[in-house]
């Protein structure tokens, strides 16, 4: 919709009668675009110095989005695990064209690997990744060969991940970790007086942005550090061999946080400089660096219970069941289609009129960085 | 002074009125008035907390504050939106009552506007509006309310009536701790009812606020900064914003095509005072 008929649906008559605005002089018109501020600088110029890989994102089936829906996922607003395994054993036979699940699964994963799986635990026990989904994972992971013990969940916050369930009585012989952690006695810091997140970054993988991110001593432990770097956590740098990202499907604002910000914003220190004017770069340039470019090779988006506003975080009343599981290797293809299932929620909800897909820039960066396909007209959309 | 410490006050001076000197009385007496302001202080500024007595046979099982930026540990993404309001501190405390469970997440924002601001934009087809608070709305998993500077969310897992009632009574305990004085709209929308206001008005304090609370209104707030907007949307749609500086108000007309020389009220944009519009939309 043009600038202009935004303009004419806005100022109508605030009374009965009188003059439009139609009628008076118009100072020149300034644009939305022109009175958004300049964007900080990044150092996204280096990712592309270290080589892709030919698995690299937007991985094995670039622009293929397999969803699976099934009414029965949820019961009394519980994810169902069995029917959850089925949905993703449907997809990934679907994504893949292979005959058998266990034989899907080893186009992206070998024994020996060490695999990674990112949760979402952020928004609490009321919308994290369902252990429905996770389970599931689990076993036709270690179904297609992997050992559990080369399995890791991860994400930022060790504390969220054992607030929502991700411990090692639910997932026995799994490692569980987070980037920021605590000790028994609920310590951020070691003897020292230093931050334990601090062992777990890796000071060689940074996005730099030219944001200062200044906290003080209490918010310092959720950020593990200031200023204008972002490291990379160890998990992704060295620990695991590939990615298997399971993300939440929620809304933030009018856009989505599904695939690309729980990569980005999960995988990277002092964050919260960057939601403000750097949120569309960051989900896109941060996973165009090589830990997560080419270690990722499957998303799969928990949208089982998912939410169409108050996101990221989990307003009960913005809570939905979606009843769906999106399954890809393109995480730039996934949210594209993501979108239009919050979109139109929100719609039907009543929280706005119509799509603006104008909030997904963060797709249209990532395609142009090559992460994947953010056309719609080009995603090949299946559904099972 | 309290009532109470100015009794205490009296009858201690009367008591040994007899053995002090005048100067002495006065030192006295302006220690006691020290101590109270003290303690009232501490009533106020203290954060309104559930007691281990309030709720017989409850079990308090976690309890966490955050302070200003440090509420990115709580939610890391949705941190952004109170922090844009203006959030002082956040308390966030767990409860197993009567064999369920309960959240309850207490914000203490930087004023009354802030406070309905962040409920404003977070209550969503509300059940009921119990008379808990000064604004309140329930849902089947929530009860949430504002009063004075705070925002209060008491969240249950189990969505059943018991539920509700048990939220209801935590949240009265709540409320009667908060003292403070409730937001005041009316000078956004002049000759709108309260009643109109209250269901159906929300209060932005920046473009977080505008995305979350009505987002066909958001390229209209595209790149302008430091305002309060009220909507209204009704049958008569009204958006009432005020800005903090002359910048940020020359910047939205000229971002929504309004003439600078308005210099009194039109059909369409009414200029309340300077630097406050009142305009009329269409969803």
């Amino acid at each position: 919709m043009g600038k202009s008929l935004n303009r004419r649906r806005f100022f109508t008559l605030l009374g009965a009668g009188g003059a439009s605005l139609a009628a008076r002089p118009l100072l020149a018109m300034g644009t939305a675009e022109n009175q958004e501020q300049a964007k900080p600088a990044t150092n996204i110029s280096d990712a592309a110095k270290t080589a892709r890989k030919p698995g690299s994102m937007p991985g094995r089936f670039p622009g293929k989005v397999v969803i699976a829906r099934d009414p029965n996922s949820v019961i009394d607003d519980v994810p169902v695990e069995s029917v959850a395994y089925a949905m993703i054993a449907k997809s990934m036979l679907e994504l893949t064209g292979a005959a058998r699940t266990e034989d899907a699964w080893r186009l992206f994963v070998s024994p020996g690997e060490k695999i990674g799986l990112k949760v979402n635990p952020v928004a609490g026990r009321l919308l994290s990744t369902s252990h429905a989904v996770v389970q599931s994972v689990v076993r036709q992971l270690t179904e297609s060969g992997i050992d559990r013990k080369d399995i890791l969940i991860w994400d930022r916050r060790d504390m969220e991940l054992k607030d929502t369930g991700f411990t090692a009585e639910n997932y026995p012989g799994i490692t569980i970790r987070g980037t920021e952690c605590q000790d028994s006695g609920g310590s951020f810091t070691d003897e020292n007086g230093k931050l334990y997140g601090e062992r777990n970054i890796d000071k060689e993988w940074y996005y730099w942005a030219d944001v200062e991110g200044e906290y003080d001593a209490e918010t310092m432990p959720y950020m593990i550090n200031g200023g204008k770097y972002s490291y990379f956590t160890k998990i992704v740098t060295r620990e695991v061999d590939k990615i298997i990202n399971i993300p939440v499907l929620k809304n933030a604002g009018a856009s989505i946080t599904n695939a690309m910000k729980n990569l980005a914003f999960g995988s990277v220190t002092n964050t919260g400089r960057l939601h403000a004017s750097l949120w569309n770069e960051t989900c896109a340039e941060v996973c165009a660096f090589s830990p997560l470019r080419d270690k990722v090779v499957l998303n799969i988006s928990d949208g089982l219970r998912g939410c169409f506003n108050g996101g990221p975080g989990a307003s009960p009343q913005f809570i939905c069941n979606y009843n769906t599981i999106l399954v890809s290797s393109d995480p730039v293809a996934m949210d594209r289609i993501a979108y239009d299932i919050v979109a139109a929620k929100r719609i039907e909800e009543g929280i706005q009129r119509e799509p603006t897909p104008g909030v997904l820039s963060f797709l249209s960066m990532a395609s142009s960085l090559g992460l994947g396909i953010a056309d719609k007209e080009r995603i090949d959309l299946r559904i099972v | 002074m309290r009532p109470d410490v100015k009794i205490l006050t009296q009858s201690f001076l009367y008591i040994i009125n007899v053995r002090i000197t005048g100067l002495a009385r006065l030192f006295f007496a302006l220690f006691l008035y020290l101590v109270s302001i003290q303690g009232l202080s501490q009533d106020t500024n203290d954060p309104p907390l559930l007691k281990a007595d309030d709720l017989p046979g409850a079990k308090f099982t976690s309890s966490r504050s955050f302070s200003g930026t440090s509420l990115f540990g709580y939610m890391n993404g949705g941190a952004e939106l109170y922090l844009e309001y203006g959030l002082s501190d956040a308390t966030i405390n767990e409860i197993e009552y009567r064999g369920r469970k309960y959240k309850t997440e207490i914000y203490r924002m930087n004023g009354p506007e802030e406070a309905y601001g962040i409920f404003s934009v977070s209550k969503y087809r509300c059940l009921g509006m119990p008379q808990v608070g000064d604004y309140s709305c329930c849902t089947k998993y929530q009860l949430q309310f504002c009063k004075g500077d705070f925002y209060i969310n008491i969240i249950n897992t189990g969505g059943t009536r018991a539920d509700s009632l048990a939220s209801s009574e935590i949240g009265k305990i709540i409320a009667e701790r908060i003292k403070g004085k409730e937001v005041e709209l009316s000078g956004y929308l002049p000759d709108v009812e309260r009643d109109k206001i209250s269901s159906g008005a929300f209060l932005a304090k920046g473009r977080l606020g505008i995305v979350n609370g009505s987002p066909d209104l958001e390229d209209h707030f595209k790149g302008i900064r430091n305002f309060t907007a009220v909507v209204l949307k009704s049958e008569k749609n009204l958006l009432s914003v005020k800005f903090n500086d002359q910048a940020s108000f020359m910047s939205f007309l000229e971002l929504n095509g309004i003439n600078p020389d308005l210099s009194s009220d039109s059909a369409v944009v009414r200029k309340i005072s300077d630097m406050h519009l009142l305009i009329g939309f269409t969803r």
